[in-house]
């Protein structure tokens, strides 16, 4: 069933967003031969309230997606629109108010903490650049979210090395949720964790969004971990996105032959099942020279001649299903 | 013992000695692997799969680890009593090993053609010439295309599910009797991985080798393998063949994984029931069964003894309390 209790207003909207990395080669003279074509036309809006999972492998985009959203990469074209505002015409210091909305998790918590400060100083300094000036107040306010986040107060007085993955990564949550956000993006946030450790990480995401009316971009390349927790899904394709749609009528429902191909290709924990698998043939193309037509015509078990010519529409087949394919 | 039985770990103990303490990283592994079987190691990071694995081949760096005490029985030979010149005929010969990052363990400097050829002439006593032909064979099997021009590549000019054929034509092209597998898959998208798990089932079923494939992904163990070893904190918790893993699982801790799995096949929203707490620091385990401070079922004798390895029924063995009345001790 269609959850109807999550809002269909629009949080943030994405417009033909393009991101092009340049090449150059020389030592000396520096001279540019090309582009790296990350992220090349991508549109979606993400509702008020709801996750929307973003899947694809690597090298696809995705994490591209969310730092451009945040304008940590400036777009090479399109726009991004939260609440109303183009964010990438907003200045420095109005962006830099902004961010306080807008929050990200990143994969690795080890890399992203530094290492030299005490937990409470890295979950503290969001509330201070903000302007609590009172020492005593954020105090008070690290001790709550810590607590939020199933970690004691005495654990602020720690540097992040002295603890495990998954708390780690309850670190970055509770720096994340200081400021209030309103969209959090959470890039592979629990890729590197074992299952048990993964579960509970999921569950407390879960709760969070319950309890602080929290919107997810929720990037992850592992489909059953996506379709846990989102109540939309976009798969991605090479800088582009293959298809789109509420996530139960995604995995039940695909239709993109990328979509159906990813799905079939996950292992199942069962072994009672057994399925047919359809296995791609080669690797995902470079970047840097995407295939002419559809991108993903190369290693399309369904290929026609029209797909190496044509890219397809990415459009609207009812249901709120988007797909970009000929054959749909 | 068993005809068919091809390894044999009884009670394996690898510590290592380390400034911070003794890391007690294997401690008590218990495992069977049959000729021609598929094996599957899991347990999440840090609970010995690895060091197991590595303890078998005799390649635990010594200091700062040592193999304590155990018995790997292989082929009717006891490894750890091996002498160094054995060894070197068994690794690569009858034991073959593929890792999880494929970069790391092809050699930058040399074409893959040498480093292929390099374990024929040295296993098989092949000369250059037999050796190539056997390379360009071994790499056509593992579905490189233009295997005889790609022979004379550098393992940068690979992609990594490429580098993961080359490591498996490496493994195989001595027709090992055993190939241990440490996370072949774990780097690779899921579309890859697909390819390499579909390549290796083929290659078993021409080959008869047995694998020992060590993953967290229980969805991998479910499509590949014959029997499951479940480990935790350096024990080995559960053994058995991988139906019953999945329908009637008997460690706690194996109840819990397969609870804190997402599953795709469920439609209603539902929660994930994680397994609380954290795995016990290796340097300081807990006197009695390591998983006790996180296990719902605990009794008071699970914090005060280790639990035996046990048979419950034929062909599935337990370590836990829960069944020590039961169960008839296994020697």
């Amino acid at each position: 069933m269609i959850e109807t209790k999550k809002t269909t207003e629009t949080l943030l909207k994405v417009e033909n967003l393009k991101k092009y990395f340049p090449i150059k080669k020389g030592i000396a003279v520096q001279r540019y031969v090309g582009d790296l074509k990350a992220v090349d036309g991508v549109s979606f809006e993400i509702r008020r309230g709801e996750t929307l999972g973003l899947v694809g492998e690597s090298g696809c985009g995705k994490s591209t997606i969310g730092r451009v959203i945040l304008r940590l990469l400036e777009p090479s074209k399109g726009k991004v629109i939260f609440e109303g505002k183009v964010l990438n015409e907003l200045s420095h210091e109005e962006m830099r108010q902004m961010r306080s909305q807008m929050q990200m998790i990143f994969q690795d918590s080890y890399a992203s903490l530094n290492p030299r400060m005490r937990v409470g100083d890295i979950i503290a300094e969001p509330i201070l650049i903000q302007g609590v000036s009172s020492r005593a107040e954020r105090e008070k306010r690290v001790c709550k979210i810590l607590d939020v986040v199933g970690l004691s107060p005495y654990h602020g007085a720690r540097y992040p090395h002295e603890f495990s993955g998954g708390q780690r990564q309850r670190i970055g949550i509770a720096r994340a949720l200081a400021l209030n956000p309103k969209l959090i993006i959470c890039d592979e946030p629990v890729s590197a964790l074992d299952l048990s450790i993964q579960a509970q990480l999921i569950n407390l995401l879960e709760d969070l969004q319950k309890e602080y009316h929290l919107t997810y971009l929720f990037i992850a390349h592992d489909l059953s971990v996506v379709k846990h927790i989102s109540d939309r899904v976009a798969v991605m394709y090479l800088g582009k996105i293959a298809e789109l749609a509420n996530s139960e009528e995604l995995y039940k429902n695909p239709q993109h032959p990328y979509t159906i191909a990813l799905l079939s290709a996950i292992p199942v924990p069962d072994p009672t099942v057994k399925k047919d698998r359809i296995i791609l043939k080669g690797d995902v193309p470079s970047p840097v020279n995407p295939p002419s037509g559809c991108r993903f015509h190369t290693r399309c078990p369904k290929v026609q001649s029209i797909c190496k010519e044509q890219d397809p529409n990415f459009r609207d087949i009812g249901n709120d299903h988007f797909v970009a394919c000929h054959l749909v | 013992m068993d005809q068919e039985l091809l390894l044999r770990v009884k009670e394996l103990r690898t510590h290592f000695y380390t400034d911070a303490g003794v890391i007690k990283a294997a401690e008590g592994v218990n495992l069977e692997i049959r000729i021609g079987e598929t094996l599957g190691v899991v347990g999440e990071s840090g609970s010995g799969k690895s060091v197991a694995a590595m303890s078998i081949m005799r390649l635990i760096p010594m200091p700062p680890g040592k193999i304590v005490s155990g018995e790997v029985m292989f082929d009717g030979k006891d490894l750890l009593k091996a002498s160094e010149d054995d060894l070197m005929r068994i690794r690569g010969n009858d034991i073959a090993m593929i890792f999880q990052d494929p970069m790391t363990s092809l050699n930058p400097v040399l074409t893959v053609g040498e480093q292929i050829m390099e374990a024929i002439m040295l296993h098989l006593k092949a000369g250059r010439t037999e050796a190539k032909k056997k390379a360009v064979e071994m790499l056509k099997r593992v579905g490189i295309p233009e295997a005889e021009v790609r022979i004379d590549n550098y393992p940068h000019q690979f992609s990594g599910g490429m580098r993961q054929r080359v490591m498996i034509a490496m493994a195989l092209s001595c027709n090992p009797k055993l190939l241990i597998a440490d996370e072949p898959t774990t780097a690779l998208d899921v579309t890859i991985q697909a390819q390499i798990l579909d390549l290796m089932n083929d290659l078993k079923r021409e080959s008869g080798t047995a694998i020992m494939l060590i993953t967290h992904d229980l969805g991998i163990v479910a499509e590949l393998c014959q029997r499951v070893l479940v480990m935790y904190a350096g024990n080995t918790v559960e053994y058995t063949d991988v139906v019953s893993l999945f329908t009637k699982p008997m460690h706690p801790y194996t109840w819990g994984l397969l609870r804190s799995l997402p599953k795709l096949d469920v439609w209603a929203k539902q929660r994930l029931e994680p397994i609380q707490g954290h795995p016990p620091d290796l340097r300081n385990l807990p006197q009695g069964c390591n998983f006790a401070q996180r296990c719902n079922h605990k009794k008071p004798i699970c914090e005060q003894q280790k639990p035996t390895w046990l048979e419950i029924e034929p062909g599935h063995f337990v370590s836990c309390f829960l069944y020590e009345e039961e169960g008839k001790r296994h020697d």
